[in-house]
């Protein structure tokens, strides 16, 4: 019987190392958590100042700086915050305050982004069209997370495309106005195309009818002003 | 939710602690692990081997046991015929004729413990082996498990099976369950945890069958290996594993013959076994076994929670990307591109993938220590992987059925 005992030191420290080596997981998952958390700070402070620049330059030379705009450089940025938001809130929860915190700040920059490439691409004549889409959860809207991946989807195929998705449900002034200003309702998923409305989901097909329409006028209008510059020419 | 994560979280410590404490024993143990003393005198041992419709075997197993390095004079093959109804008594008929040392009988069919029954009363050799009659002895097996008799206490001694032939996947995951099985086993065996002297080659004392009775198998689930090991166990007689001493055995090559190995007869065996020699969960008494014997059972509650997760995020995973499929009107080259874009897989930085991985590398730990102890050199990449990604899900389903066919005859009985 002697080999058979059971040594309880032996077990006890094995449930330590065992203990040790679990915390050891968690704890490397939270260093590499705050390292995102590091990461997306950085990228949001870069955005912000890149906008702010660009806004002062607005200011100062009263009108559109159009030779220093670099808008994809914006749009990429947007989406790698987008990304490590999305990796943060998965691992944090959706309604961890630090994450709420960091999504606000999201979508005011993508707010102030919006705004920015408005005027911009009215000034120095960019074909761009924005895409302005409310989400919400899983239980509010089963539909959302489609939605997200065919908007995605169709924003790669569309380089003249962009994005900004918002949370319906959060608590934020400049989100209210923005709701306040096309007068919206809560049925989900809503998406604002150059200031149409549109409730519920829209498939691939769908949206790539709209987008087509705005595509054609777009060109129409261009033929249109190029026709009338060379009139004017002669 | 949250209480599966937890679940899962409490496996995953469960299996981390029993990887540590295997690793812990290995450490400790590594430098007894081969018995080394020379015997000049070896004892007579009685082979028996039970064999029913083995004519495809006979012939082999029957050779690999003539060819053993161990004194003529001092071996014994029993052969008993349970009742075939092939030529399998013919052929060892005809060994019989060949060489002195095998002798043949045939009974009516009853049993693989009936056969080795028959076996004990046909032999007065102090020390009796039993053996599987599809399976091949390594020439120096023998050798190396009368070896460890030297130590009088010890009462029974366990071969090392290994798989004989690799041909596909289900053969490959057996191949590698059976070598992490042995070295497991082995550092079991030297703290008296040996849950069973493996019936495919095993040696006893004859006093033990005297002491004990003979073999039984009361459930008819061909189990009766594991049944003698308990009643070894419950008189804590000692019983070693001699990590050295292979045994060749033929693995169930398709998933149908699997199942029912594991589910019907190994499986449903323990269970029912266990649930006469429950002595044997009394840590007090039989500590280290006890505490094996619990891992074992929890060990199939911790793989139900992992299989079960696991299969789930898996299902939902798939079912994400259909849809997604779907949702795209089957945009294939968009669909596939989405696998390379690095933050698809975005569980990277959660406690789950960390933990995950480290089993992952202790297990991988565990299969080359269990490599190099059974002096395998076979590369068996693709068996790796299936092992990692299947053996678990395969675990639940045959331990699943085992304990589901058990249930099942339990209310049969009690309504009829």
């Amino acid at each position: 019987m002697s080999e058979k005992k059971l040594n309880w030191k032996k077990h006890f420290l094995i449930f330590l190392l065992t203990s040790m080596i679990f915390g050891s997981g968690f704890l490397l998952s939270n260093f590499l958590l705050e390292k995102k958390i590091v990461q997306l700070t950085n990228l949001q402070q870069d955005l912000i100042i890149d906008i702010l620049s660009l806004e002062t330059q607005f200011s100062l030379l009263t009108q559109t700086p159009c030779g220093n705009l670099n808008e994809p450089d914006f749009t990429e940025q947007l989406r790698k915050i987008a990304q490590e938001l999305s990796l943060i809130g998965n691992r944090l929860g959706e309604k961890n305050l630090d994450f709420l915190r960091f999504k606000k700040y999201y979508s005011i920059l993508e707010i102030k982004n919006w705004l920015l490439l408005e005027k911009a691409a009215k000034d120095c004549k960019i074909d761009l069209v924005s895409i302005i889409y409310f989400y919400s959860d899983e239980k509010e809207c089963p539909k959302c997370q489609d939605q997200q991946f065919v908007l995605n989807y169709i924003g790669e195929k569309y380089p003249f495309l962009r994005i900004y998705s918002f949370d319906y449900n959060l608590e934020l002034s400049a989100l209210r106005s923005l709701k306040s200003i096309y007068s919206l309702t809560k049925e989900l998923p809503i998406i604002i195309i150059n200031n149409k409305t549109y409730y519920g989901f829209l498939n691939k097909k769908e949206l790539e009818e709209i987008l087509n329409k705005y595509a054609a006028a777009n060109s129409n209008k261009e033929t249109t002003t190029s026709t009338d510059e060379q009139r004017n020419t002669k | 939710m949250l209480i599966i994560e937890i679940l899962v979280y409490f496996s995953i410590f469960l299996g981390l602690y029993f990887a540590l404490f295997v690793f812990n024993l290995f450490l400790e143990n590594q430098k007894g692990v081969y018995k080394k003393p020379k015997i000049k005198n070896f004892p007579t041992v009685a082979l028996i081997v039970p064999c029913y419709n083995e004519a495809e075997n006979i012939e082999k197993t029957l050779n690999s046991l003539l060819n053993l390095d161990y004194p003529k004079e001092k071996l014994e093959i029993i052969v008993i015929d349970d009742g075939s109804t092939d030529d399998t008594f013919l052929k060892a008929q005809i060994f019989e004729k060949k060489d002195k040392r095998i002798k043949v009988f045939t009974k009516k069919n009853g049993g693989k413990y009936t056969a080795l029954n028959l076996g004990l009363k046909k032999t007065n050799a102090p020390f009796i082996g039993s053996m599987d009659a599809d399976s091949h002895l390594d020439p120096q097996a023998l050798k190396k498990v009368m070896k460890f008799f030297e130590n009088p206490e010890i009462k029974a001694v366990s071969g090392t099976v290994k798989v004989r032939e690799v041909k596909n996947i289900i053969e490959g995951i057996q191949y590698l369950e059976y070598l992490i099985s042995a070295y497991w086993k082995k550092f079991f065996s030297m703290i008296g945890g040996l849950q069973v002297a493996s019936g495919a080659f095993s040696v006893f004392r004859k006093e033990v069958f005297k002491i004990l009775g003979h073999y039984q198998d009361p459930y008819n689930c061909l189990a009766e290996d594991l049944e003698i090991t308990f009643r070894l166990q419950q008189k804590n007689f000692k019983i070693a594993q001699a990590l050295d001493a292979f045994v060749y055995t033929r693995a169930p090559s398709n998933f149908k013959s699997l199942f029912r190995q594991r589910s019907l007869r190994w499986y449903k065996g323990f269970l029912l076994t266990l649930k006469d020699y429950l002595g044997l969960l009394n840590i007090k008494k039989h500590g280290n076994l006890s505490f094996l014997l619990y891992a074992t059972l929890v060990g199939v509650f911790a793989s139900l929670i992992l299989s079960s997760y696991t299969l789930w995020r898996a299902i939902n995973f798939c079912w994400e990307r259909v849809n997604q499929l779907f949702l795209t009107g089957f945009d294939f080259p968009y669909f596939f591109s989405l696998f390379w874009d690095k933050n698809f897989f975005n569980f990277k930085i959660t406690p789950l993938f960390i933990l995950g991985n480290i089993c992952l590398i202790f297990f991988l730990i565990q299969l080359s220590i269990a490599k190099k102890l059974c002096f395998d050199k076979k590369p068996l990449k693709v068996a790796i992987f299936s092992f990692i990604f299947l053996y678990g899900y395969l675990n639940v389903l045959w331990w699943g059925t085992a304990i589901i066919s058990i249930l099942k005859e339990k209310i049969t009985k009690f309504y009829v």
